[in-house]
């Protein structure tokens, strides 16, 4: 069984110039819970999970601010700091005791196109509570996926840095690779590498408690005004449901429910053809996964390569 | 606490109260939209809609509640209901039609002719708000069907729909 240092996928962080819009969505309408504001910062949390929040959005300039990883223990973050430092890899500050809400010891780094990674361990967590039935707001954070121009450099890195398994991948009909879905624990995949344009956020993924609530969520978001950009319909690589929507700053985010967990030493990863239709959706009810549908996931081009946030 | 939500016109007043009162014994909190006394002559699309707007609004913020409108004719409170976005509502006449219509569509609002048993009614309604959607992917895929159709007059996907002029976007 393959030992990583990672455990599991924390928060995403964001910044974008309509901050106060982009936090209201979230909160009235996608379900999060404010948990720290600061001015131009806000910590938005799940109600069903233990992490001291699952999102971070701050007021600039549009751009992927972080993804922050846990790590077990502070000996486990020191060695993952001195195994990356082996490596070569930028960092963005050495191991510390974090100041920021909900604290912790952790250090920041850029992987290899420059998103900045966070790893942490010993902050702050929340106690959750279980999602009532038919109660339309996230559980926890699922996945987040980025869009890169490079997309087998970008997936190579996450494997060979951070010990991530490809658990299965998207393939054209002629065999060149378009997504890969990247597993750090028994969830399917924590995050995922998209073919794109360029370095940007293709989506961050929320789980919902289960199919009734992913329905009731869906249905509130669509009377929100928000638009579906793809779905509903359940992926055939991680066996989730999905119905994605575009928040007020333009990123994709989704409502998803039932992503398969594999068995670290059995799993076999698929390559999966995006011709056919079932691949992307088992049902065939969601628009085919066409370039248009794809396009809208685009984003804009990341602006925070190599440039760590201020926060 | 199951929160349930009543309407009333002329002809459900006398009825309805009664069933209020059934909910109110049982348990339930309740909401009352209808008159405070009978109002010979009213008219239900008023109360169609307050009560599936009540509904709806409480369960997208998370409250479990249901809709019970009680009117002259079941049938036109129906059709006056469902133009609420978000409202699925029906009209059953045994407890198994009541809980069907849960399972299948998620119905969130219950209507009762003005003139129907109290003791039925009630158990029309004690079903109706004591049963789940079935568990099953494709009531929910289906009933997101609808929803998708209700708020972006499309099913099967946004980004097909649309023109040109409206994807256009400039990377």
């Amino acid at each position: 069984m393959t030992q990583r240092l990672v455990s599991h996928l924390r928060y995403g962080a964001l910044a974008v110039p309509n901050f106060d819009e982009e936090r209201d969505f979230f909160i009235r309408h996608w379900g999060l819970t404010e948990v720290h504001g600061e001015d131009g910062l806000s910590y938005l949390a799940a109600e069903g999970s233990t992490e001291p929040f699952i999102l971070r959005l701050r007021r600039d300039e549009k751009r992927v601010d972080l993804a922050g990883f846990a790590v077990r223990n502070r000996a486990d973050v020191d060695a993952l700091a001195a195994k990356l430092h082996a490596e070569d890899v930028q960092f963005v500050h050495e191991p510390q005791e974090l100041t920021g809400f909900s604290g912790g010891y952790g250090f920041r780094i850029f992987d290899g196109d420059g998103r900045v990674l966070e790893f942490s361990t010993g902050y702050q967590t929340r106690e959750a509570r279980k999602i009532r039935e038919r109660e339309p707001i996230p559980a926890k954070l699922s996945h987040m996926v980025f869009n890169s121009a490079h997309l087998n450099d970008t997936a190579q890195w996450y494997v060979d840095h951070l010990d991530f398994t490809i658990s299965d991948s998207l393939v054209r009909p002629d065999g060149v690779e378009m997504m890969h879905f990247l597993r750090c624990n028994p969830n399917h995949h924590s995050i995922a590498v998209a073919m794109g344009p360029h370095h940007s956020l293709h989506h961050l993924s929320f789980e919902m408690r289960g199919i009734e609530e992913w329905m009731r969520g869906a249905g509130k978001i669509l009377r929100s005004g928000a638009r579906m950009v793809w779905g509903p319909g359940r992926h055939n690589a991680g066996d989730n449901t999905f119905a994605y929507f575009l928040d007020p700053a333009g990123n994709t985010i989704e409502y998803t429910t039932e992503l398969a967990m594999v068995d670290d030493d059995l799993w076999e990863a698929h390559r999966h053809d995006i011709s056919e239709l079932s691949t992307q959706d088992q049902w065939g009810t969601a628009a085919e996964m066409s370039e248009l549908v794809a396009r809208e996931s685009f984003n804009d081009i990341d602006k925070g390569l190599f440039v760590a946030p201020p926060v | 606490m199951t929160r349930i939500h009543f309407a009333v016109d002329h002809g459900g007043y006398e009825l309805g109260r009664k069933l209020e009162q059934r909910a109110l014994d049982g348990g339930f909190e309740v909401v009352w939209h209808g008159a405070d006394e009978v109002d010979p002559g009213d008219d239900y699309p008023a109360y169609a809609i307050a009560v599936a707007k009540a509904v709806v609004q409480d369960q997208d913020a998370g409250i479990d509640a249901f809709a019970v409108l009680v009117v002259d004719e079941a049938l036109a409170g129906v059709v006056a209901a469902n133009k609420v976005n978000g409202a699925r509502a029906v009209t059953t006449t045994s407890p198994r039609a009541a809980a069907t219509a849960r399972a299948v569509v998620d119905a969130n609002v219950l209507v009762i002719d003005g003139v129907a048993y109290e003791g039925s009614a009630w158990l029309n309604i004690y079903a109706f708000v004591t049963t789940g959607m079935d568990q099953t992917v494709e009531r929910g895929r289906q009933i997101l069907q609808i929803e998708e159709y209700e708020n972006a007059g499309t099913i099967e996907g946004w980004a097909v729909q649309l023109e040109p002029e409206q994807i256009l976007r400039t990377y």
